[in-house]
């Protein structure tokens, strides 16, 4: 079977690949910089934590409850009109990144908010009889002590973004997934659908084992 | 330890003493220089957390003054309120109703910033060490001075001389994960010090530590207690780390203080019921093998005995010694009062403070008229007949 992959279809699957990398790359970056400041404010505007305002943690609670409850394929085309307001254009690696991002955000925050949770209340009283402000915990404490939690966190998170990146196709994203529904799906085409799945679990273990080994160096201390 | 100790005296010596506040924080106001630094007063101090019911408050009218230098220490069953009353003195709780006073202020007045300041002028060690998992032991120990924004040439001269004073020098790239529990605790306390604080408020210190390491610690508190003269306050539930190095002990109950005084007459003579199940384990009671043979009446000769020697019996006597004068076993006056020699049969007797306190409990054939008035006001502070038993030879 290797000897008929003509080089048009290895061809196909390298931009696939360089557009799926590309999509999940720029998203999950985006959703790490945005995911860990909003986990960080939910755990810290929860009742009775240091910075406590229980109703804006309701309502940025439900905010992440909402998006993470909208199906992706539905939420890649709702926000169709925001994506042209942020990005100018409708199609391409682009118009999926804003959805993605937006997709991910949140659910990485969930994650990350219950690393950052289990951080002993204990370091956190230490760290303010020791004279220690609000950012000082977050940069000295809360976050260094809730990293391993936090990568791994955003292990899983990448992992299921490269699935949800396979409709990116709905707007001319490209992708792996995109070429594993069009031929392999659509045209009854086994060898690229086989190529691309195999291709996927390669992704999927090696940002996982990558992910892994840092939490274990990190949990090793 | 000793001389590593005076080398790490010296060198704080010849360094400029750092500001409480550092340069980035100016202090919003000038405040009085009291005469003697280290002074807490709790003036009719009461908590109640939110939602406890009335008379279930966690803390009602604690007046106690803690005077500077002091080594003071708070005990209670679980509960009593003792970890909240410790939290009261750096604000990690603040007090409902009544002030806590640190050198003469009343910190419940403070803003944001003053609560900073004061809590770098009072360290805390925590029964659970609270170390951070991620720093290794050199960087737990600089961060107190490094948020503080203290210069790294001063943050690294700081934390070398610290690490040195508890005796862990060779351990400063270690992470915490790969200490023991009395290594964790010398950080703990390395890190406490590190603003050179005036209080040091200790939370269970050692009751997470095995014996060895626990005697371990106390001598470094001790130690650290002699060379830089701060007020110690102290929380425990093992009453040997309150006679080995309080010089007063505070007693709470369901958050009220029952007795209070110096340690020596607290646990010599203790008043209260809650003091005296609290020093239960300290007292040398009765062996359970000799209570069991003790009668509380004088035993006739057992009738249809046939031996030919009718058995013998004892009297048991307990003389108590408080501490209250200087007042020891005089044995020779014990043989002269009691009939025969009185045998030593149990307990003894230790120096607490310099005061003498302890149980004895002697053996005698018999006791002439008026014997147990000249042992109760004569020989001992308090002496109880606990009944008779039969003499083995």
């Amino acid at each position: 079977m290797l000897n008929a992959i003509s080089d048009v279809v290895i061809e196909r699957l390298l931009q696939g690949l360089v557009d799926t990398l590309t999509m999940v790359g720029l998203s999950a970056g985006l959703a790490l910089l945005l995911g860990l400041p909003l986990a960080v404010f939910l755990v810290l505007s929860a009742p009775g934590a240091l910075l406590a305002s229980p109703r804006l943690n309701r309502v940025l609670g439900s905010l992440v409850n909402g998006f993470r409850a909208t199906p992706f394929i539905i939420l890649l085309v709702a926000l169709i009109p925001f994506t042209r307001w942020v990005t100018g254009t409708t199609i391409g690696v682009w118009a999926a990144v804003v959805p993605l991002t937006i997709s991910a955000t949140p659910f990485f925050a969930r994650i990350a908010e219950v690393g950052l949770n289990e951080v002993d209340k204990g370091l956190i009283e230490a760290a303010q009889a020791m004279g220690c402000g609000r950012w000082h915990i977050i940069w000295h404490v809360l976050l260094p002590e809730a990293l391993p939690s936090i990568v791994a966190g955003f292990t899983i998170t990448v992992v299921s973004m490269i699935g949800a990146s396979a409709m990116a196709g709905a707007v001319g994203a490209g992708g792996l997934g995109d070429i594993a529904i069009r031929y392999g799906y659509q045209r009854f085409d086994t060898q690229v659908m086989v190529l691309v799945i195999v291709l996927l679990i390669a992704l999927v273990c090696s940002v996982q084992l990558a992910g892994d080994r840092w939490v274990r160096h990190l949990r090793s201390r | 330890m000793s001389a590593v100790l005076r080398q790490a005296e010296a060198d704080a010596d010849a360094l400029p003493a750092p500001s409480l506040v550092p340069a980035s924080e100016p202090p919003t106001e000038p405040q009085p220089e009291p005469q003697a630094r280290g002074s807490v007063r709790f003036e009719q101090v009461g908590k109640r957390y939110p939602g406890a019911a009335p008379g279930r408050d966690a803390l009602q009218g604690i007046d106690v003054h803690i005077k500077p230098g002091q080594i003071f220490g708070i005990i209670g069953r679980s509960g009593a309120g003792k970890s909240s009353l410790l939290r009261t003195v750096n604000r990690l709780e603040s007090v409902t109703s009544g002030r806590v006073l640190v050198d003469g202020e009343d910190i419940s007045q403070f803003g944001e910033r003053q609560l900073v300041a004061l809590r770098r002028r009072i360290g805390m060690v925590f029964q659970h060490f609270n170390l951070l998992s991620a720093k290794t032991v050199w960087q737990n120990v600089a961060l107190p001075l490094k948020v503080a924004g203290h210069p790294a040439a001063e943050v690294r001269q700081r934390v070398d001389e610290l690490l040195a004073l508890v005796g862990l020098s060779d351990k400063r790239d270690v992470y915490p994960s790969r200490l023991s529990g009395g290594q964790k605790q010398r950080v703990g306390i390395a890190r406490a010090l590190v603003h050179r604080p005036e209080i040091l408020l200790c939370d269970e210190a050692t009751s997470a530590l095995d014996p060895e390491s626990t005697q371990a610690i106390l001598a470094l508190l001790r130690d650290i207690h002699r060379q830089l003269g701060l007020t110690i306050v102290l929380i425990t539930h093992e009453m040997a780390v309150i006679r080995e190095i309080c010089h007063e002990v505070l007693v709470l109950e369901q958050g009220q203080p029952v007795e209070q005084g110096p340690v020596w007459q607290v646990f010599g003579a203790p008043r209260h019921e809650a003091t005296r199940a609290l020093l239960a384990p300290l007292a040398h009671g009765l062996p359970t093998e000799l209570q069991q043979r003790v009668s509380l009446k004088p035993p006739t000769a057992s009738a249809g005995a046939v031996t030919s020697a009718p058995p013998r019996f004892d009297r048991l006597i307990e003389l108590s010694y408080t501490g209250e004068t200087d007042l020891l076993p005089d044995w020779q006056r014990l043989a002269a009062v009691l009939q025969g020699a009185p045998r030593l049969l149990h307990g003894g007797i230790e120096q607490l403070q310099g005061h003498a306190h302890g149980r004895l409990v002697l053996a005698i054939e018999g006791m002439g008229p008026g014997a147990q008035a000249v042992l109760q006001h004569h020989l001992s502070h308090q002496a109880k007949d606990l009944g008779y038993v039969e003499r083995h030879l």
